[in-house]
């Protein structure tokens, strides 16, 4: 996995949205609702001894006769996590290799804003791969650490995402890359992320023989995952059927996002990265040019 | 069960990459999918919709292999004795006897209503029957299975003779067991209850019963020596009542005596015309010409309203002897007695042959040349020729005559035995006296010349002592009065070839014979010439290089002037049954239809998955 110079100096221009304010361990480009030392003011409040006389807002105090002191947000960073679905499904049309692109992708746009970055696979459960990288500097680390990541298992979002995750300290961003095929429903676990205050974004890859089929005629049916197996004869008709109730699938995930108000993506695998990361800019809501 | 191409069998070996194909086709592959649950959820709710998909792959190899038979059928052609329908063969004889040419109250002649039904029938033949035409005078067309073309080029057959009627039809089905002969005709066919019975012969009826009245028979007669022609007429009606009728004669074309007729039922009346040039004057009838004696006013089946014949010319021909220094006696005095009995012209002439090239362009037709004891060195263009003991090689003595032509013309009546020949050259040619070492007498004849050339001069045998003698010139002048130097009859009947009985004045080139409005050119091969049957009575003139001759055309017959209905004996089958529409269809279009669709639905139900 290498990315060229133009597509990083182009993924530098992006950043990561949170729509919700979440809090973040250093100072950094990022408003949190935490009070610090930004320019950016934030409110008044009552001096107090001990306050720094320094932020005594003396034009105030010069019309009320109280002391006030001027209080400022803090400016931190954030600590992104992108959760990588390993499950065996992801094997299909070079999903999983799409999604590592764009889970690279996402983690150095990340990397490039003083965020802090996790990466966590997750199938029946979450497994941490690398934790609190922060600076460009570790996007080798990131890279080599994604290269790594092998698929298995099945996924059961709810059943991972059920348990508190493992010491994300603060409020994260969770991008969520993975195929949403989770035969215990995926909504679920998404539901128990947003329950743990977690701000979510999905990226949904998808194979383009996942939308369009090609094949025709007799079929024994594999299940990646499961391993079951069943045999059907593929017609026109059938194609149609299954493509219809796949697209049904995908807007029931974006209908799903649009009601937690959460931002959702949907890209090919086989397309190049580089229109995936549009993709994921266009949907909205995921990055945002700086 | 046969096959029309038993090779087309081979494709059958098609059904084992069929079978193969299929074989591999319905093959299991195996497909991994990401996850299962949705395929279950479509192919369960199409699985729901019909137990025949369980049956589909093998539906699909049934309509391939089906469409594969079809397809082998439509190539070979595959017969099944009770299921596919045999192919017919017809002859359709159409009815050319004058008789046809009678009126319908519509206006058209029973041979156009012959047509009628003989195209309806061709309309209602099965694809693949195949049908021949024939008429009664035994021209045909080849059996063929185009009959939408042969039904456009059906036309109407130019009369003919209906007394070959069973002849035909036995040359109809001559043409295989399988034929069936179907007659078109007004009149029930005689003496073929035997076909009738069998089916092979089927009888279409046309024409309803008519009455009619007409000439019935006719004909010229002429004594040796007498200026005028005498007509013999028969007319007779077949009808209920009594007819009067006018009848008319006419030279040339011009009225020249008109007289009323009147015809009881079915009571021939013989009528007789003398044609004597005194009775006519101003006419020229002794020069001869075109006679008509017609009734009119004219009737349904004007065929019979109208008697032709050609009249000869009633003046005796000329005569002129060539000789090498003086006539034979004996052959003057015999050319004397004709001269008496007004056989030949009164002014005898008489030259040496040294003036012969003098005379000789103006010796034609009319002419009687005689050559005694000398040989010109060419003949006349035109006209009789005797030659009499012409010196040249080949001389014999005392030949003995051992045989006479007698059937030529010259010989009627005439008697050779015991002839006695002091010395005689051996000719070359047709016979007309044969002596044991050949032939001492010929003869020839062809359009507008005519001779005789004997080995011997009179001198030289005790011919001229004999009546034979005598008799043999009359014969001779009066054969070449009338017949000796045509090609053609006079008179022929309706039906009957223009066909020249003796050879024409040209040996190759082209006559053209002329009816009315009607001209045929016909090639000449060798002096012989035969011309389609005329299209109705009357004249037809024959010519080339100059030389026309005529002849008449008369039906004369009472059984064609009988119009009325006359029952079959045996009604015999009827027409077969037109043939289904799917019959009218070739086979292998149907069968490759059939594959056609066999394989759509094998698309649609395989590939479309309707099942």
């Amino acid at each position: 996995m290498a990315f060229d110079a133009k597509f990083l100096k182009t993924l530098e221009a992006l950043n990561l949205l949170a729509r919700r304010t979440l809090t973040g361990d250093d100072r950094a480009d990022r408003l949190t609702p935490r009070k610090g030392a930004s320019l950016e003011f934030n409110d008044y409040r009552r001096y107090t001894p001990g306050d720094e006389i320094r932020y005594i807002d003396w034009n105030v105090y010069a019309r009320h006769g109280n002391l006030f002191v001027k209080e400022f947000t803090a400016e931190e960073n954030i600590h992104v996590s992108v959760l990588l679905d390993t499950s065996k499904s992801m094997e299909f049309g070079g999903k999983f290799e799409a999604a590592k692109e764009v889970a690279a992708a996402l983690g150095f746009i990340g990397l490039a804003n003083y965020d802090t970055l996790s990466l966590f696979t997750f199938g029946a459960d979450v497994r941490p791969v690398k934790k609190f990288l922060r600076g460009k500097g570790r996007v080798f680390e990131l890279l080599s650490a994604i290269e790594s990541v092998q698929t298995e298992g099945v996924t059961d979002m709810k059943r991972a995402f059920g348990p508190a995750l493992p010491r994300l300290r603060g409020r994260s961003l969770i991008l969520l890359v993975t195929d949403f095929y989770d035969l215990g429903g995926y909504s679920e676990g998404i539901r128990e992320l947003l329950a743990q205050r977690f701000g979510v974004h999905l990226v949904h890859v998808v194979a383009r023989e996942e939308l369009a089929p090609q094949a025709r005629g007799r079929f024994s049916l594999i299940d990646l995952e499961t391993g079951r197996t069943k045999d059907a004869t593929l017609l026109p008709r059938t194609i149609e059927s299954y493509t219809r109730r796949f697209r049904q699938f995908c807007s029931e995930i974006e209908e799903f996002g649009r009601a937690h108000e959460l931002a959702y993506a949907r890209v090919l695998a086989d397309d190049p990265l580089e229109r995936r990361v549009i993709e994921i800019l266009k949907a909205g809501g995921i990055l945002e040019h700086r | 069960m046969n096959f029309d191409h038993p090779s087309g069998l081979w494709l059958l070996t098609l059904g084992v990459p069929i079978l193969a194909f299929h074989f591999f086709k319905g093959r299991i592959r195996k497909m991994p999918v990401p996850m299962l649950l949705f395929w279950e959820q479509v192919i369960v709710e199409e699985e729901r919709r019909t137990a025949l998909k369980r049956l589909r792959h093998w539906a699909s190899l049934l309509v391939a292999l089906a469409a594969l038979v079809l397809l082998t059928s439509a190539v070979s052609g595959p017969n099944v004795q009770g299921f596919t329908r045999p192919r017919m063969r017809y002859a359709l004889l159409l009815d050319n006897t004058p008789g046809m040419a009678a009126s319908e109250p519509d206006g058209r002649s029973r041979a156009q209503h012959a047509l009628d039904r003989a195209r309806e029938f061709l309309g209602a033949l099965a694809y693949g029957d195949q049908v021949s035409v024939l008429d009664l005078s035994g021209a045909r067309t080849p059996f063929t299975s185009d009959v939408d073309a042969l039904a456009g080029r059906l036309e109407a057959p130019r009369p003919g003779a209906r007394g070959a009627e069973r002849e035909r039809i036995a040359d109809a089905l001559a043409a295989g067991d399988d034929v069936i002969a179907i007659l078109f005709t007004d009149q029930a066919p005689k003496g073929v209850d035997d076909w009738l019975a069998s089916g092979r012969l089927r009888v279409v009826r046309v024409g309803t019963a008519r009455e009619n009245s007409g000439w019935i028979a006719g004909r010229l007669s002429r004594l040796p020596g007498e200026k005028k022609v005498v007509l013999t007429l028969t007319a007779a009606t077949f009808s209920a009542s009594k007819v009067t009728r006018e009848e008319v004669l006419s030279l040339n074309g011009e009225a020249i005596a008109r007289r009323p007729l009147e015809l009881e039922p079915l009571i021939p009346k013989e009528q007789e015309w003398v044609l004597d040039p005194a009775k006519f004057p101003g006419t020229r009838l002794e020069e001869g010409g075109l006679v008509e004696v017609s009734l009119e006013p004219a009737d349904q089946f004007p065929v019979d309203d109208i008697a032709s014949f050609v009249v000869p010319p009633l003046f005796p021909p000329s005569v002129i002897v060539f000789h090498p220094g003086k006539p034979s006696e004996l052959l003057m005095h015999a050319l004397e007695t004709l001269q008496a009995g007004g056989l030949i012209a009164q002014n005898l002439n008489v030259a040496k042959l040294d003036r012969y090239d003098e005379l000789r362009p103006k010796l034609g037709e009319g002419w009687i040349v005689i050559f005694d004891r000398v040989a010109p060195a060419t003949m006349p263009e035109r006209g009789a020729t005797l030659i009499l003991g012409a010196p040249g090689p080949g001389g014999v003595e005392k030949p003995a005559i051992v045989d006479w032509d007698r059937e030529a013309p010259p010989n009627h009546r005439v008697d050779y035995a015991g002839l006695l020949i002091r010395r005689s050259r051996i000719l070359s040619g047709e016979p007309l006296l044969r002596a044991l070492e050949g032939p001492v007498a010929t003869w020839s004849a062809r359009g507008g010349r005519a001779s005789i050339e004997i080995g011997f001069a009179l001198e030289e045998s005790d011919l001229a002592a004999r009546p034979t003698f005598l008799l043999l010139l009359i014969n001779f002048v009066e054969w070449v009065s009338t017949r000796g130097l045509r090609s053609f009859r006079t008179e022929i009947a309706m039906g009957e070839p223009i066909r020249a009985e003796r050879p024409l004045w040209i040996s190759e080139g082209e006559l053209t014979v002329a009816q009315g409005d009607r001209v045929e050119r016909v090639a000449v091969r060798r002096g012989l010439a035969s011309a389609s049957p005329a299209a109705g009575p009357g004249f037809v003139r024959m010519s080339a290089l100059g030389r026309t001759e005529w002849t008449a055309v008369n039906l004369f017959d009472a059984g064609e002037s009988d119009l009325r209905e006359r029952p079959a004996a045996v009604a015999g089958a009827p027409l077969p049954p037109p043939a289904p529409w799917h019959a009218k269809v070739p086979y292998a279009f149907l069968a490759v239809g059939g594959v056609l669709a066999l394989l759509v639905l094998e698309w649609l139900l395989y590939h479309r998955g309707w099942i």
